[in-house]
């Protein structure tokens, strides 16, 4: 355990860690571009230069690249170095363009931020920059290569971490220029993350191009609603509108990234037919009569006979409110899931799962063998497939069982996989930590019980951000699938909860009420539709793929975003308490308010 | 005067396996093979006290040693023939004349680290020393000298001959070693260094061919014999200065270690040329210090050069006469570094191009005194880089802001090149 | 004696008061006698044009952020060339405090403060100033500048001609 004295602070670190982590670790900050907490360090940038002014080693190192060593004496304000991190700032703007103004990464700019840091004021070199041309990149990511201080983390994070091959460094010298090889969209699943990489606005988010600058952003921390696994994200908002997604920072889950899905998904939140105010019969009610009317319509029903239809789009909250209102609604069935086989298999892999055998994100990307179990990762969860990467990139073997499982998947992120086509043929038991991921959405119940028979840790993926919460839920009451009620022959009507039923499915059965955010058959077709906040809109919880309960925080007020309240695009000029469209409600209060009048 | 390596020099024409053989090429590796074990020849080496020809001048024998013996995994020697440096050409006239004591040598080191695959790294352009070599590596490999249980002594070995697809960066080791793994040719880090983690990770020693080629003779005559052919008792061996300027008789000469710089200047070089008396010159390529008037009484050995603040290098030498301005002779030098520039660390990327457009500036006339301390300061600065090659493009500027500053002063205050340059 | 003091004393009160009467006031006559305020005086603000005809403001923000009263918003946009403008600007005059750190942070010389300070209303939603009350034809104070020649984007000029630029690198050129 090195133990070394940065700036008069004396810290002990573990062996192997950096001079850079030990002094982040006592909160002394030193400027970095290159060095990443997820790339390692690449010793280009030479910003992070300090003193060794006593022990092993002395002079100007760069602390990213220096292992910690005792008796190390460092300083950051020598001013040696203050002159030397100054220098390397004065190199990197001599070609650096004069165009914050019109960059979107100004005020979120690392580069903005070590250069006051480091000192830096007047240019004193009077030579032409170089530029470059840029290239298109795709919808979602905008190029300008002017901007590039050359740190190497988006080349890096694009091959090295996530395997891409179409996107990389070119030319040498002061011409070097990241792009695509050939024109066109980046393929990578996680070509988002270059946005959040880039010290400088050489990539920008382009959907949320020039909205706002970051000190107006509304934020808070959330959880990503596409998938499973509850990667951390950070949305973003303004003037009622969700802008873009930023990945959050968790070691457990994702990491330092997201995928494109998460990022990019389309903005349903601010849809123009996104339905905000309460309907009965299809005309505009207050929310008093409108849950009165769910409330007078529930009674007309005989006791079950009424089904409680949730997905795993539902928050925590609501959906441990469900049992209560099945109760309210005087024993109505509860359906978690609609299709009965995923219901089967979501119940048993969830009660199977204990807290010792699930394998959460970091655990696959530390594990020593991967096996994917019939299913598609690239489909499923994208963010599992770059942790299978990690592990396959320290030396573990990534073996592919069944044809639901295709070898494509593993050449996505450049991993070599071997293809197997039963479970009995991978061969785990020679390993310390192997990890099995499978899917409820491919796999039968029996398939899973005997899988999780393994000595293994597991990784199971459900339909929905809380599909782990619904589906212990689901095994902790009694629960059916919507499948199996409507073929009971006993359900004469349903309520839907942030939830979409298949026309085929329902058949003639009419929708009592309808609970959501999103425009769908189901909300279309509801006698009373009731507005629910979307997960930036509220607090709430998210139960992932591991059994991980993840809480996402309020970013914005429900209503209509700013920019849609009139024809020009203006806002207006008058305010009012009331925010127009601001009418949705978490869905476990709307719950809450109907069970009351029952 | 007795030559190592010239000394199977056939004028205008290259030698022939057979005539190499029968002034005896190839007795030392069955010398070496047979009545020698590898660390017998290291130890050879190491005594003989040879410093590497290719620029850094670390002891050959001692590189050798730093590969565990009993590391697992393959390992690997690399013939480092990417001459680039500026002012360098004595591997050309070298492999143009006699491939053969290379050959010999590579093997003999192969055998000394316990290698079982050499590659010989030669830049693109040297087109003829490529065929040499080519053509060699068949020759000895068709009499046994290459190949499964060369001598029936139990020890194989093959030589590769790769063709770089790079430029200058790809001269320095470990940037030789990701381009021949066919990555982008950007130096690594060290520590880890190549003798324990090179190539494909495994053990590697880089050699320049000089180093390489006189091991044969070490070999064959004796560690002692090889330091008696030195000019001073510190040094070791004997050296081919190539040399190129103003003199009159410009050429690669193999001379002891230790001549003194004026002894090859005025001597087999003939002196300065009609009309030009000796201002200046680059001891060693292009990347070190010049050296002056006043010090042309040097020997031309390793320590003595660096005690005048210079480096011996590749023994490069490049003369300057008194119509030369340094400013411009710097500028040209510096301006090949800004543009061989690999573009991994920001200062050789930005700051090389910075001190060039200082350079510029003063040779146009239009620098200001305050270039001069902002050239120091690169100076110093540059010298925090990745690699060896920003340390090595301020050579020349370090030699001329310390013997020449005034001669810089002379630009700025009369804003115009005192010796008509542009 | 006492009494001398006291008449000194109103005396002197009495011919400072005719003084006074007699001398020139100092108060202006407004609005028949206007004052000139000098050229900074910091009154109404406007958006100025660069010398070639463009609007200088590209809703960077910067002005909003430095506004101490948060008088400043806006919104940004892109025009078809890659021009980033102000797609609705609004300055509320009743919250002005008229500091000028708008135009102290501004970075293309867009917002500028005038000596006009006769900007009364008597509704106070007539203080709410949109981008047509605040945009003028003209460049304000400084009738050289135009941003978009140094940042390098390629709107006023291609990208790698403007006079601080060399010519685009050929990223695909092998020659240095």
């Amino acid at each position: 355990m090195p133990k070394l004295i940065i700036d008069d602070i004396t810290v002990e670190v573990a062996e192997g860690v950096t001079v850079l982590e030990a002094a982040q670790s006592v909160d002394i900050p030193i400027p970095h571009f290159c060095w990443h907490p997820a790339l390692g360090k690449a010793g280009a940038c030479r910003v992070c230069a300090v003193k060794l002014l006593d022990g092993p080693i002395k002079g100007i190192q760069m602390s990213c690249m220096l292992p910690a060593q005792d008796g190390m004496v460092v300083s950051t304000v020598d001013p040696e170095a203050v002159a030397m991190r100054q220098q390397v700032i004065e190199w990197l703007m001599i070609n650096h363009p004069h165009d914050c103004p019109v960059c979107d990464e100004g005020g979120q700019c690392q580069l903005q931020d070590y250069t006051i840091a480091c000192g830096h004021g007047l240019r004193r070199y009077d030579g032409k920059k170089r530029t470059h041309l840029n290239q298109d990149l795709g919808p979602n990511i905008e190029h300008e290569m002017n901007r590039c201080i050359q740190c190497y983390r988006c080349a890096r994070f694009y091959q090295e971490f996530a395997g891409g091959t179409d996107f990389g460094v070119m030319g040498s010298a002061s011409r070097v220029y990241f792009g695509r090889f050939e024109d066109g969209e980046l393929q990578s699943p996680f070509s988002g993350n270059l946005v959040d990489i880039c010290p400088t606005g050489v990539f920008t988010d382009k959907t949320a191009r020039f909205r706002a600058r970051y000190w107006d952003f509304d934020m808070a921390p959330s959880i990503c609603p596409e998938c499973s696994l509850g990667c951390n994200t950070t949305p973003v908002a303004r003037y009622r509108e969700l802008l873009k997604i930023s990945a959050r920072h968790n070691d457990a889950v994702n990491g330092w990234f997201i995928c494109d899905r998460g990022r990019f998904a389309d903005k349903k939140v601010n849809s123009f037919d996104r339905p905000r105010v309460p309907l009965v019969n299809g005309s505009s009610s207050g929310w008093g009569d409108a849950v009165d009317a769910v409330a007078k319509k529930a009674a007309e029903f005989a006791p079950g006979s009424i089904a409680v239809v949730a997905s795993s789009r539902l928050a925590n909250e609501g959906a441990a409110l469900l049992p209560d209102l099945a109760r309210a609604l005087s024993g109505a069935k509860l359906c978690f899931f609609s299709n009965e086989v995923i219901c089967r298999a979501s119940i048993t892999a969830a009660s199977q799962i204990t807290p010792h055998m699930a394998a959460s994100l970091d655990d696959v990307a530390s594990a020593d063998c991967i096996v994917i179990y019939e299913c598609d990762l690239r489909q499923e969860a994208p963010m599992m497939l770059l942790a299978v990467r990690q592990a396959w990139r320290k030396g573990a073997p990534v073996f592919l069982v069944g044809k639901g499982a295709p070898l494509e998947q593993a050449a996505a992120v450049s991993v070599e996989a071997v293809d197997l086509d039963i479970i009995v043929e991978a061969p785990i038991g020679i390993f310390d930590r192997p990890v099995i991921i499978f899917s409820t959405m491919r796999s039968s119940a029996a398939e899973i019980k005997n899988l999780m028979a393994a000595e293994a840790k597991f990784a199971p993926l459900f339909d929905g951000p809380n599909g782990m919460g619904m589906a212990k839920l689901a095994a902790a009451n009694s629960t059916i699938s919507l499948e199996s009620a409507v073929k009971s022959g006993l359900i004469k009507g349903i309520i839907t909860i942030e939830c979409v039923i298949a026309d085929e499915l329902r058949g003639e059965i009419p929708i009592i009420a309808a609970l959501d955010w999103q425009m769908n058959s189901s909300v279309k077709n509801a006698g009373v539709f009731l507005p629910t906040t979307a997960w930036v809109e509220m607090n709430g919880t998210f139960v992932n793929n591991e059994g991980r309960a993840q809480q996402f925080k309020k970013v914005m007020a429900p209503g209509i975003p700013v920019s849609a309240t009139l024809e020009s695009g203006h806002p207006p000029r008058i305010h009012s308490l009331d925010v127009p469209g601001g009418e949705p409600k978490p869905a476990w209060e709307v719950i809450t308010e109907i069970m009351k009048r029952l | 005067m007795e030559q190592i390596l010239f000394r199977h020099n056939r004028p205008g024409r290259v030698v022939t396996f057979e005539e190499y053989r029968s002034e005896g090429g190839f007795s030392a590796l069955k010398k070496g093979l047979t009545t020698m074990s590898p660390d017998g020849v290291q130890q050879t080496v190491i005594d003989s006290g040879m410093r590497g020809r290719g620029g850094a001048g670390f002891p050959t024998g001692k590189k050798w040693s730093f590969v565990p013996r009993n590391l697992p995994g393959p390992r690997w020697l690399i013939c480092n023939c990417d001459e680039m440096e500026p002012g360098t050409y004595k591997d050309r006239i070298l492999l143009e004349s006699n491939p053969y004591s290379l050959v010999e040598g590579i093997i003999l080191a192969c055998y000394a680290i316990g290698v079982r695959h050499a590659f010989i790294f030669i830049r693109r352009g040297y087109e003829q020393a490529a065929a040499n070599l080519k053509n060699a590596v068949a020759e000895a490999h068709g009499a046994g000298f290459l190949g499964e249980n060369i001598f029936g002594s139990g020890f194989s070995c093959d030589v590769d001959i790769h063709l770089s697809a790079g430029r200058y960066i790809c001269g320095e080791e470990t940037a030789l070693m990701n381009s021949l793994e066919g990555r982008r040719a950007n130096p690594r880090a060290k520590p880890p260094f190549p003798a324990i983690k090179g190539l494909w990770g495994g053990p590697t020693v880089v050699n320049n061919v000089e180093s390489l080629a006189n091991v044969p003779y070490i070999i064959a005559h004796g560690a002692e014999w090889f330091k008696g052919t030195a000019a001073t008792a510190e040094a070791s061996g004997m050296k081919l200065f190539c040399v190129s300027g103003h003199v009159a008789n410009p050429g690669c000469f193999e001379l002891p270690l230790g001549t003194r710089l004026g002894e090859i200047i005025y001597g087999p070089c003939g002196g300065m040329r009609h009309g030009s008396s000796f201002k200046a010159c680059l001891p060693g390529g292009a990347s070190t210090p010049y050296l002056t008037a006043e010090q042309l009484d040097v020997a031309m050995d390793f320590d003595p050069v660096a005690k005048e603040g210079s480096r011996l290098g590749t023994g490069g030498i490049v003369v300057f006469d008194q119509h030369t301005c340094m400013v411009g002779a710097t500028l040209n030098l510096v301006r090949f570094y800004a543009r061989e520039s690999c573009g991994w660390c920001t200062p050789c990327r930005e700051g090389l191009p910075y001190v060039v457009h200082l350079l510029e500036k003063i040779e146009a006339g239009q620098g200001r005194e305050e270039h001069i301390q902002i050239l120091k300061e690169h100076v110093q600065r540059l010298n925090y880089a990745f690699c060896a090659l920003a340390p090595g493009a301020m050579g020349p500027v370090d030699g001329l802001l310390r013997h020449f500053e005034d001669e810089v002063r002379e630009h700025i205050t009369k804003s115009r090149c005192p010796f008509g340059g542009s | 004696m006492t009494i001398f003091t006291d008449i000194k004393a109103i005396l002197l009160g009495l011919w400072t008061t005719w003084k006074h009467m007699l001398r020139r006031p100092v108060t202006i006559q407004y609005p028949e006698e206007k004052r000139q305020p000098s050229p900074r005086y910091r009154a109404r603000i406007v958006l100025t044009r660069d010398p070639d005809g463009g609007e200088r403001c590209v809703a960077c923000y910067l002005c909003s952020a430095a506004c101490p009263v948060d008088c400043i918003s806006m919104q940004s946009g892109e025009r078809e060339n890659g021009r980033r403008f102000a797609v609705w600007f609004r300055i509320n005059f009743s919250r002005c405090i008229f500091c000028g750190l708008c135009a102290e942070a501004c970075p293309t010389l867009a917002i500028q403060m005038t000596p006009d300070y006769e900007i009364c209303k008597r509704d106070i939603m007539d203080l709410l100033y949109e981008k047509e009350d605040l945009l003028i034809d003209g460049c304000g104070k400084d009738e050289s500048y135009n941003f978009y020649q140094h940042a390098g984007i390629g709107v006023a000029q291609r990208r790698g001609e403007g006079a601080e630029e060399k010519a685009p690198v050929d990223v695909r050129g092998l020659v240095p």
